[in-house]
């Protein structure tokens, strides 16, 4: 090796750690050796959704849907729910988007058209994965490019316990170490980059690395007080910061898709895996004491109060993810909420960054710089996402206008790109953003705002071939949606084989 | 909705593929096209290489890719030579594609930068099929098997711009475009600044309520009448004029074109059918007239066949392309010289921006920010990739060389070649056009080897990395042994009976599968 990063050390054992742990062993082989220091007292999440990007990131990494699906008890995901966002609807954000180009102009504008003439269905039904999600049936995309099947998209929500036993397994037999004990304090060298981690455990041991990734976690951590690491806030634009959770098991009824609903002033996310259902109650404590929290949420949980537990949810992200010889990676990189694009997903983002970006020698300025350039990027785009979603949410009226549908505390990054919307009807792309154009656009339209303008190139098709290649287009994706099986069916029948 | 007229000023390429697109995707109920053109100015009358993407604009037209190369006297271009630029008498070829294969996520270049500090590497362009078939002068088109490595390049043309432009203005006749014959000499503006009339040498009124400006380096309605201001990146691309002219061929054209550096700029030659096409690009600071044209005509490998047309230039662009309502497209709207040949790729991305954000309900402003903020970007990206040309070199030998040698770059190129140096990590963008395997071609074949690659290279051992890229070299070789020659291939494909065999055209990467 050119000067060498020989040994990494990851500091904590949550699934962050472990798919790090996992992935770079499979990239590396013995070319790097890897220490993984965990601790004992674990508060992990029971389930995490991630969204198609995923579903590439494991297959790459060698761990096929059998197991996710399989053994880790995962389930397949096309769609977020929104409930009640628009007029009392619910509206499903699909994984694959709504509608087919025509004359190749973008869907929605022919969408936007015909709802100025009064269509009457909503955005989501044109699109498979919402259709089928909300029957509760799935079908992953058909491989025949030719058949309507083959547009389809899945993310997954998985288990994390059972995810992680499995990656802590696989790392462990490719040669990974792990330490027991939690991190008591870190020794830096002379030029300040991290020397060794000193461990308390069963025996008192100190760790020396190359390199160092600190997945610990929520709390700010040892590493990142050694090294000066500090936060930026976001709560301005996600005003949310505390939770509480509740985790029930699951029986038998599948849904292939997770949900987020409005209550008071926060909202109830809600994902289930196979075997574990988890609730996250987010909501700004400045408007709702826990106690009133605790209260409105157990009882849409119908949970006793005291089998829910509390956590503090700050919106923040790290002013640089990337310091002297040290990433932050995980929670420990800053949290944005994760109604859509959660902290586990944008991991799995950081992780192929730094894999492709992975230094040759424990200091490197280009290349640290150009990880928190491209790891800002992305958080940049993902605030606004979960920023938008919140002002969907705190709008109850119809007929939003983009003047006052944002309201103040949002970015002008995100002001420009709803304007640009509700003026053009399209979302601009954005280099970086793990959010597809097709979802903010669906989003958008999904929560009520129509937006003024739509492709002026519409206007010069004929308006009846139009509309009746929009009532194809829908009876198609419904018939189709109708003939799927459910997912409950398509995941016996997987474990049956 | 009341009917709508168009106005093109300006019949050269951009005006004619403005008027092909818009005549292509407009409404002729709905939509009014006229196209502008005077003999008594003409056209700048040059401009023959492209790239790649021309393939999807003339897809998008419904183009038959046979008769387009028939009608225009095309070769195919599978790259560029260039010759000189590192450093005096080293050369490479930037193929349009791929080097090798990634293992996983880690790219070629990487193992290759390995074996080359091992010393066991040869020139990365001996692991692309691209670049061998053009050294081999052989042509084929590229496979749709995402293994193969004979699926990994694509190809441009070269062609005769004024046979491109007139086949064009025949598609756009069949379309309704109207032409007219006529000078510019008057433009009228309403209050609010839009444009609103022109008026012709012959005293005629044309009223239209969009413009399209395409005029050329004059940029009539842009840059004279609305006076939207240049930017100049003149300080980071010097030349400032060129002297062209055609020759005799000697031999069979050859599928690439050569860009060849000298002591105050650098000369191409691009093989058509028929003829060649040279040039010499210079900075006048550096290099007289009288001495430009000393240069142009000893390089020639051919008896020249017209008089020399002298051009002058500056690199640069208008602070917007799209003001009030009017969109510039072409020289109009910027010019960055032609050294990787740009500019009729900048007119396609110009118009087909243009179509996806077209005017005309509400207040089109935002369309307008969008459309400048983008067309800024794909200049941004051009302009620092050309740049790159001229800095990674060790060339001091002429004033010239000296000035560039002393002169301070674009940030953003500097962050691109630091990281690069570092660890040869290309920036990664998904729009703009130059991605990860041109910048690679351009930086190993001037000579900026990376310090270190990555290390998930040494995984493997170096017996087996010295092992897969023999394997690899054997593999592309072996592609390119069953190609025909690029003459044999530009006629069997001329031939052929079917209706459409090319492979289809696209505007990622560079219009391959890969
Ligand atoms: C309401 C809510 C909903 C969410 N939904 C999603 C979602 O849908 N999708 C998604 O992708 N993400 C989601 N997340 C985020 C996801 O749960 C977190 O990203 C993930 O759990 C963080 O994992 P981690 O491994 O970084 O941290 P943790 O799970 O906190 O693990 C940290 C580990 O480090 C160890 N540790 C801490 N300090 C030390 C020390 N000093 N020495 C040694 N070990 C130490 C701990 O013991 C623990 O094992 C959600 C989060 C919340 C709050
Ligand atoms: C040295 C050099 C080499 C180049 N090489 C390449 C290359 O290899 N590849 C590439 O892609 N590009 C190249 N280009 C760029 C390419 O030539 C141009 O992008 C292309 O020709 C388009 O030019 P245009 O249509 O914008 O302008 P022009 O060809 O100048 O056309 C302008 C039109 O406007 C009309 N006009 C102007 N004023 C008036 C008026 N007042 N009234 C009426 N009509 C008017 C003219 O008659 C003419 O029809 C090169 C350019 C230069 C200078």
């Amino acid at each position: 090796m050119s000067a060498g990063i020989r040994k990494l050390v990851i500091c904590g054992g949550g699934i962050e750690s472990y798919t790090l742990a996992h992935r770079l062993k499979k990239h590396f082989s013995d070319s790097l050796s890897i220490t993984l220091i965990e601790s004992g007292n674990v508060s992990e999440p029971a389930c995490v959704s991630v969204p198609p990007a995923a579903v590439n990131f494991f297959t790459s990494q060698g761990v096929s849907e059998d197991v996710l699906v399989g053994e880790a008890g995962g389930l397949y995901r096309t769609a977020v729910l929104l409930k009640s966002v628009n007029q009392g609807k619910d509206f499903y954000l699909p994984f694959s988007p709504p509608g087919f180009m025509l004359h190749a102009r973008d869907f929605q504008h022919f969408y936007v058209w015909a709802h100025k003439k009064g269509l009457a269905h909503s955005y989501d039904e044109f699109s498979l994965s919402s259709m089928s999600a909300k029957r509760l049936k799935f079908l992953p995309a058909s491989k025949d490019a030719g058949s309507l099947l083959s547009t389809l998209n899945h993310g997954y929500t998985l288990d994390v316990t059972r995810l992680k036993d499995y990656l802590r397994s696989k790392f462990q037999s490719m040669g990974g170490s792990i330490v027991d004990g939690e991190v008591s304090s870190v020794s830096l060298d002379a030029d300040g980059c991290i020397a060794c981690l000193d461990v308390h455990g069963i025996d008192d041991s100190s760790v020396v690395g190359d390199f160092y990734i600190d997945c610990s976690g929520e709390d700010n951590s040892n590493l990142s007080s050694a090294l000066n690491a500090s936060f930026l806030s976001e709560r301005k634009s996600l005003p949310v910061d505390s939770i509480i959770r509740s985790v029930s098991s699951c029986s038998g009824s599948y849904r292939p898709f997770s949900s987020i609903s409005l209550q008071g002033a926060g909202y109830i996310i809600e994902q289930s895996a196979q075997y574990k259902k988890q609730s996250d109650f987010v909501y700004n404590s400045g408007e709702l004491s826990d106690e009133e929290a605790v209260n409105l949420f157990s009882e849409y949980m119908r949970t006793p109060p005291s089998d829910l537990k509390k956590l503090s949810g700050q919106s923040k992200r790290r002013n640089q993810f990337w310091v002297k010889n040290c990433i932050f990676m995980g929670a420990s990189s800053g949290f944005l909420q994760d109604p859509f694009m959660g902290t586990y997903s944008l991991s799995q983002s950081s992780i192929l960054r730094f894999i492709s970006l992975f230094p040759s020698a424990k200091e490197s300025a280009p290349l640290a710089e150009e990880y928190n350039r491209l790891t800002h990027l992305e958080y940049d785009c993902v605030v606004d996402f979960h920023s938008l979603l919140f002002r969907v949410f705190g709008l109850k009226s119809a007929n939003a206008r983009s003047d006052s549908f944002l309201g103040e505390a949002v970015s002008d990054r995100l002001k420009s790109r709803v304007d640009m919307f509700n003026h053009t009807g399209r979302v601009p792309f954005r280099e970086g953003d793990p959010i597809s154009q097709d979802l903010w656009v669906s989003t958008l339209l999904g929560s009520g705002l129509v937006p003024r303008a739509y492709d002026i190139l519409v206007e010069g098709i004929e308006p009846k071939w139009i509309a009746d290649q929009l009532k194809k287009m829908f009876q198609m994706i419904d018939g189709a949606s109708a003939k799927m099986p459910y997912l409950k069916d398509y995941i016996a029948q997987g474990s049956a084989v | 909705m009341v009917k709508q007229s168009i106005v093109i000023v300006g019949g050269g390429t951009a005006g004619w593929m403005a008027a092909a697109a818009l005549s292509n995707k407009l409404n002729p109920y709905l939509y009014d096209v006229t196209l502008i053109e005077s003999e008594k100015i003409g056209t700048v009358g040059v401009g023959e290489a492209t790239v790649p993407h021309l393939r999807y604009f003339n897809d998008s037209l419904g183009i038959d890719e046979r008769d387009f190369i028939a009608r225009t006297n095309a070769t195919y271009k599978l790259g560029i030579e260039f010759v000189d630029w590192g450093s005096i008498g080293s050369s490479y070829v930037h193929p349009f594609g791929l080097f090798g294969r990634p293992q996983g996520d880690i790219s070629f270049h990487h193992y290759w930068v390995k074996a080359h500090k091992l010393g066991a590497a040869l020139p990365i362009t001996d692991y692309s099929v691209g670049a061998v078939s053009a050294e081999q002068e052989k042509f084929s088109y590229p496979t749709d098997d995402p293994d193969s490595l004979a699926s990994k390049f694509s190809y441009a043309f070269h062609i005769d711009a004024s046979l491109y432009a007139g086949y064009l203005k025949e598609y756009a006749k069949s379309k309704s475009v109207k032409r007219r014959e006529g000078k510019i000499e008057a433009v009228k503006t309403n209050e609010e600044g839009d444009i609103e009339s022109l008026t012709l040498d012959d005293g005629t009124k044309i009223n239209g309520d969009f413009f399209v400006d395409c005029s050329g380096f004059r940029s009539l309605l842009l840059g004279q009448t609305l006076n939207v201001d240049f930017e100049s990146w003149a300080h980071w691309l010097p030349c400032d004029r060129a002297v062209a002219v055609p020759s005799e061929r000697s031999g069979a054209p050859i599928p690439y074109t050569k860009a060849t550096a000298k002591s105050a700029g650098w000369q191409w030659r691009i093989p058509l059918q028929s003829r060649i096409g040279n040039g010499l690009v210079y900075c006048s600071k550096y290099l007289s007239d009288e001495d430009a044209e000393k240069t142009l005509l000893s390089g020639l490998d051919g008896a020249p066949l017209a008089d020399l047309n002298f051009l002058r230039f500056r690199a640069g662009r208008r602070r917007c392309s799209w003001a009030k309502n009017c969109v510039a497209v072409g020289l109009s709207g910027g010019f960055l010289e032609p050294l990787e040949s740009t500019s009729i790729y900048l007119i396609q991305v110009a118009i087909t921006k243009l179509l996806d954000y077209f005017p005309g309900m509400q207040d089109s402003s935002y369309l307008r920010q969008q459309f400048n903020a983008e067309m800024e970007d794909e200049y941004k990206k051009i302009r620092d990739f050309l740049i790159l040309h001229y800095v990674a070199t060790n060339r001091d030998d002429s004033d010239f060389w000296r000035y560039i040698r002393s002169m301070e770059l674009p940030e953003s190129l500097e962050r691109k070649m630091r990281l690069f140096c570092e660890r040869g990590v290309v920036e990664q963008y998904v729009k703009g056009m130059f991605l990860e395997p041109s910048w690679v071609a351009v930086y190993l074949g001037q000579g900026i080897v990376p310090e270190n690659y990555h290390p998930a290279v040494d995984s493997m051992s170096e017996d087996e990395l010295v092992q897969s890229l023999d394997r690899l070299k054997t593999e592309v070789q072996h592609h390119v042994e069953l190609m025909s020659s690029h003459a044999d291939s530009l006629n069997f494909y001329a031939s052929e009976e079917s209706f459409k065999s090319w492979p289809p055209g696209a505007m990622s990467l560079y219009g391959v599968f890969s």
